[in-house]
């Protein structure tokens, strides 16, 4: 399976001047690998992720599943193939299982099957959810609910997943948690987009980077592009770099 | 050995069925309970052999001219005003919503104060003492209708305007409600006696004063409303995770939202239209049963029109038994015994409050 985004434009009109949330942007992307979208604050990271599924209408450009498509499928379709996780999900008074269970929405016709309450119950149990299920939602920690958001898309079982910012507001063993999980969901042949801000963590998780800024891409490749003067140039900030044990480490420097 | 949650949550569903079978049985209880309750004191015997047209012919009139009609009508009315409550909370996703905030009703109110007092639909008849009556209740209806439905109409354009921030809304029906309120006011102040006591006694809100036919087309609006929010439980269980959620699921969230606020609010606009102002239906019912059923909307929804019903149905029973031959103004009740109410329930929330 190969995403491939084209041309990819997305902006608003506002006092009657056209300003870009995304410029042009085309890449392709490969199963199986986790991609860390990264850029400052505002540099358009999650509509990019909202227009590749097709939450945002894009002006320009296309988006292509194989030779599919992809946003010119009807919504249900495009859910049954490409899962989103907002970064701002309300997570009301529904029980956990339910919350989960709605992952199924897209292929639900009058009401749940046998088979969708299974799937979830398998999700819940390879999440460790499976004893919090009858917990709501609204009770459960940060990590507990990003989980259960990272869950929700697995029943919902498309073949890319779009996570926006999974680890931010989490504390250390939270994120260590999300990022194992999300490690395990590219075992099963999945691709995974994910924004984060966080420099180190998107290297202990991440195949691939991509560096966006002011809605233009600025980097995009494995490990071997991040180099201090990349951070320096996207962040806007000095930074140092440390190598140990092969592992790459971000360290930004105070102002002077 | 730990039971697997597939068995917990199939348990945990049933335990919703019996909820929903309580509130009939509740329903079936309080609606003979009502049925019994009047000036005429029938007895629990006279009644039933009424009901199954048999005994007294006065009996048979009392029961299917007066109480029969008010029960259906408290049961209609009832569920109509806690469904749309219900359904405005979770598009609007602000727990604050209902027919009340969004102005809808002040709407209504300001329209039937325009047809007794500018158009002469009402008249006070000093015949027979105090009595008080609309002489012209089609004309008051349609006014209040048409008002409430305008307030509606420019909740929704605004909504299309604003791209639905649901603080903006209900702020905006805040606003509208005032504005009416005070027009009403104003009409009011200008208006002479008897006008005035007509517009004001309309406003009380009655059960009374609803016919077969004006429970039947409550009826029909109900069940075509119903018909459409049921098909869609799916879709609003996922809307409540919030709007993006809601898209990437594959909901079309713009539409399912223009189409239930207007059913919403022809909903509440017909109750109220054809019985006056029955305020506070719309946040107690579906806020008082979301701790016995939960919030998913393939059961809340019917729960809160059962309970919707069940507090009509008891408001109905203390309105005309609190005093001899006197029935308090059912829309008086409601708040009265509601509001406390609705205070013990935010009180008896752990933590914080998640409405």
């Amino acid at each position: 399976m190969k995403l491939e985004v084209k041309d990819l434009s997305f902006s608003y009109i506002k006092n009657h001047q056209t300003s870009f949330c995304l410029d042009h942007l085309s890449f392709s992307l490969e199963e199986g690998n986790i991609v860390a979208i990264l850029g400052p604050n505002g540099s358009g990271k999650s509509t990019l992720l909202k227009c590749i599924q097709g939450i945002e209408i894009i002006q320009e450009g296309q988006v292509l599943l194989d030779t599919l498509d992809f946003l010119h499928l009807p919504s249900e379709e495009r859910a049954k193939k490409m899962c989103y996780v907002p970064q701002n999900i309300t997570f009301n008074e529904s029980t956990v299982f339910d919350f989960v269970l709605l992952g199924r929405k897209p292929y639900l016709h009058w009401n749940v099957s046998e088979n969708d309450l299974e799937k979830t119950q398998s999700i819940l149990e390879s999440f460790h959810l499976d004893s919090l299920a009858l917990r709501l939602v609204s009770n459960l920690s940060g990590g507990e609910r990003q989980r259960a958001a990272i869950a929700r898309a697995m029943v919902q079982d498309g073949e890319v997943i779009l996570l926006d910012e999974p680890t931010s507001n989490l504390d250390m063993k939270s994120q260590m948690e999300v990022i194992h999980f999300i490690k395990q969901i590219t075992q099963q042949k999945k691709l995974v987009l994910v924004t984060m801000h966080d420099i180190n963590l998107a290297l202990r998780l991440a195949h691939q980077f991509m560096f966006i800024k002011h809605g233009k891409m600025v980097a995009f490749g494995t490990r071997e592009i991040i180099t201090p003067k990349l951070i320096e140039e996207v962040y806007e900030t000095n930074v140092e770099m440390i190598e140990k044990d092969g592992k790459k480490w971000i360290i930004p420097e105070e102002e002077q | 050995m730990e039971q697997k949650s597939i068995h917990q949550y199939k348990q945990f569903i049933r335990k919703k069925y019996k909820v929903i079978l309580i509130l009939v049985i509740l329903i079936l209880i309080m609606s003979l309970i009502c049925l019994q309750i009047g000036s005429s004191n029938l007895g629990f015997i006279k009644t039933f052999k009424a009901l199954f047209r048999i005994g007294e012919e006065k009996n048979k009139v009392i029961l299917w001219n007066i109480r029969i009609p008010i029960v259906l009508c408290a049961l209609v009315c009832g569920a109509s005003l806690a469904l749309s409550g219900c359904i405005m909370q979770n598009i609007l996703q602000n727990p604050m919503a209902s027919p009340t905030t969004l102005g809808v009703s002040n709407g209504a109110v300001f329209g039937a104060n325009f047809a007794i007092i500018v158009l002469q639909a009402g008249m006070v008849s000093t015949s027979q003492g105090v009595s008080v009556s609309i002489h012209h209740p089609y004309v008051t209806t349609i006014c209040a209708f048409i008002f409430s439905i305008l307030s509606a109409v420019f909740i929704l354009l605004l909504s299309k305007k604003q791209k639905f921030q649901s603080e903006t809304i209900v702020l905006a029906g805040v606003a509208i409600g005032s504005l009416f309120t005070a027009l009403t006011t104003i009409m009011q102040y200008f208006a002479d006696d008897t006008k005035l006591a007509s517009a004001v006694f309309w406003s009380f809100g009655s059960l009374e004063n609803a016919s077969y036919l004006e429970i039947g087309i409550m009826f029909v609006i109900l069940v075509i409303s119903f018909i459409y929010f049921y098909f869609n439980r799916w879709n609003y269980n996922a809307m409540a995770q919030g709007e993006e959620s809601a898209k990437s699921l594959g909901v079309p969230v713009e539409r399912i939202r223009w189409v239930s606020l207007l059913l919403a609010s022809l909903l509440c606009s017909v109750c109220v239209s054809f019985l006056g102002i029955i305020g506070f239906i719309g946040l107690l019912a579906p806020h008082s049963i979301k701790k016995f059923i939960g919030k998913d909307y393939r059961y809340y929804m019917i729960a809160s029109m059962l309970t919707g019903s069940f507090i009509l149905l008891v408001a109905d029973a203390l309105s005309r038994s609190l005093m001899n031959h006197i029935s308090f103004p059912i829309g008086a009740i409601t708040s009265l015994f509601g509001a406390p109410f609705f205070l013990i329930l935010l009180f008896h929330q752990k933590g914080h409050c998640h409405l």
